[in-house]
């Protein structure tokens, strides 16, 4: 069984080194692009912030460090959230006996998270220094809610996967699931921003809370009233389940 | 060993569907068998089942040992990458030494000067050289081939001589459209029939099957695009 596990093991980590290695290659500078998203993400949402509503940060946290902290986690679920057409869809490297769809899955959404969790504190550092937010107030927290974004969104992506493969229309829902699911899991705003009476709408969301906790984590000056980490444990960790389960029964059906 | 048990396969979303049934088939570890069947006649589909690659419509797949993947098979390339960053990933993927695989691979390939090139930028027999070189430097039970024409036209008579080298101490499973391909190394071989697949231990008799099954596949083709004229000048008139 070890050695089994360590043949896994090796052949994920080949295929994610494969994977980072063609990431963006199609482009001209590569890797830029990848550092270049989030920049652009962030430096929309303060322009949108200046225009529509002041310069105000919400109370408690300071301007950039408040998006870099709520974008960053959506990031990474909603990237994990596209390997739902992974355990469906045929691909090149399958062709090897010893890679099955869920390596493919695993190494996809390992690059991901290393060039997320690598981007962010590139970010983080800076401008929490220049903000004068440095140290974070729980930094095992903040780990933490990062690696549960990660699994939640490609455990969303294995559940979702089982509709994919009778339905593959579904790609043009998820675009529009993926748009609901940035806008409303506090990118640009936080539970204190809304009124008392909507709070219920929001509290539900896993995602949510993770932006939530990742905030509460960071800041010494901002409690926030709905974070639940045990929450968003057990949502990952049903996920999770659901998601394993859904591999192993849709890898008995042939690809799309 | 690699059985296959009232295996069907079918493509989706294509104009001409292939939809095959019954398929059974058993390669014993050392066996030199080849897998015959028309072209568009769904070896790919075949092929993809024996390599794990998808699963089938209905039936049994059982593989056990190691099998390798379909030689000469370069669609996992990374292009913009060089010779050398590819045989890597393999090497990790299959967890050997890196330096004494890369140099047999570069070596046997012939890929001199090229070796940290971009694949993108170098000729394509040499390519294709060092497609098959990745599979050949690793040790295999069974060696799924899909073509035996490696390289330029220079190179064939030496990789054929390489071929009949690991036929000697592994199995080679040949899985071709062309019975010529399969028929300097396989003793025996199957041929995809839309009933079904039909065994043979008689390469001349495996191949006269194939050539009748292609010649209807021809036939049928043919038949369709004259139907598909005729309906052609029906709707324009």
């Amino acid at each position: 069984m070890w050695k089994d596990l360590n043949t896994q093991f090796n052949v994920i980590k080949a295929l994610t080194i494969h994977n980072l290695q063609g990431q963006m290659s199609g482009y001209k500078y590569g890797f830029a692009w990848l550092i270049l998203e989030p920049l652009f993400f962030l430096a929309g949402f303060r322009l949108m912030r200046k225009f529509l509503g002041g310069l105000a940060s919400p109370p408690g946290m300071t301007p950039l460090m408040f998006y870099v902290l709520g974008v960053f986690p959506i990031f990474m679920a909603l990237n994990g959230l596209k390997s739902y057409s992974i355990p469906v869809a045929r691909s090149k490297l399958l062709g090897f006996p010893r890679v099955t769809p869920f390596d493919l899955v695993i190494a996809t959404n390992l690059s991901t998270f290393a060039i997320y969790f690598v981007l962010f504190w590139l970010m983080v550092l800076p401008i929490s220094i220049y903000e004068n937010v440095w140290p974070p107030q729980d930094l095992m927290q903040i780990m933490l809610s990062l690696i549960m974004a990660w699994i939640m969104g490609w455990s969303l992506g294995l559940v979702i996967s089982a509709a994919f493969r009778p339905f593959p229309p579904l790609k043009q829902f998820i675009g529009y699931a993926n748009f609901g699911l940035r806008m409303s899991s506090g990118m640009f705003f936080c539970i204190t921003m809304l009124p008392l009476n909507v709070w219920p709408y929001f509290t539900w969301n896993p995602l949510f809370q993770i932006t939530e906790v990742v905030r509460d984590a960071w800041y010494e000056g901002y409690v926030s009233p709905i974070a639940s980490p045990t929450y968003v444990v057990e949502c990952t960790l049903l996920l999770l389940f659901l998601g394993l389960s859904v591999e192993r029964h849709v890898r008995r059906f042939p690809k799309i | 060993m690699i059985e296959l048990r009232n295996v069907s396969v079918r493509t989706r979303g294509t104009i001409n569907p292939v939809f095959l049934k019954n398929i059974n088939l058993r390669v014993e570890a050392g066996d030199r068998i080849g897998i015959l069947g028309p072209k568009d006649g769904g070896l790919p589909l075949i092929l993809d089942v024996i390599c794990g690659a998808n699963a089938p419509l209905s039936g049994s797949v059982n593989r056990t040992g190691r099998i390798s993947w379909p030689i000469p098979g370069g669609a996992f390339f990374h292009k913009h990458q060089s010779y050398v960053a590819n045989a890597r990933f393999v090497a990790r993927l299959y967890e050997v030494d890196q330096h004494t695989y890369i140099s047999r691979v570069l070596e046997m390939a012939e890929v001199g000067d090229l070796a940290d090139l971009p694949v993108s930028r170098c000729p394509r027999a040499v390519t294709s050289r060092f497609a098959f070189a990745l599979g050949a430097c690793l040790s295999f039970e069974t060696y799924v081939i899909t073509n035996t024409n490696i390289g330029g036209k220079t190179d064939r008579e030496k990789y054929q001589d390489i071929l009949e080298e690991l036929a000697s101490r592994s199995g080679l499973l040949i899985v071709s459209s062309s019975a010529k391909t399969a028929e300097p190394f396989c003793h025996k071989a199957y041929v995809l029939d839309p009933a079904g697949s039909v065994y043979y231990d008689d390469m001349e008799a495996a191949a006269e099957h194939l050539a009748r099954v292609s010649k209807r596949g021809d036939a049928s083709s043919d038949q369709a695009e004259a139907e598909e004229e005729e309906q052609l000048v029906d709707d324009f008139f």
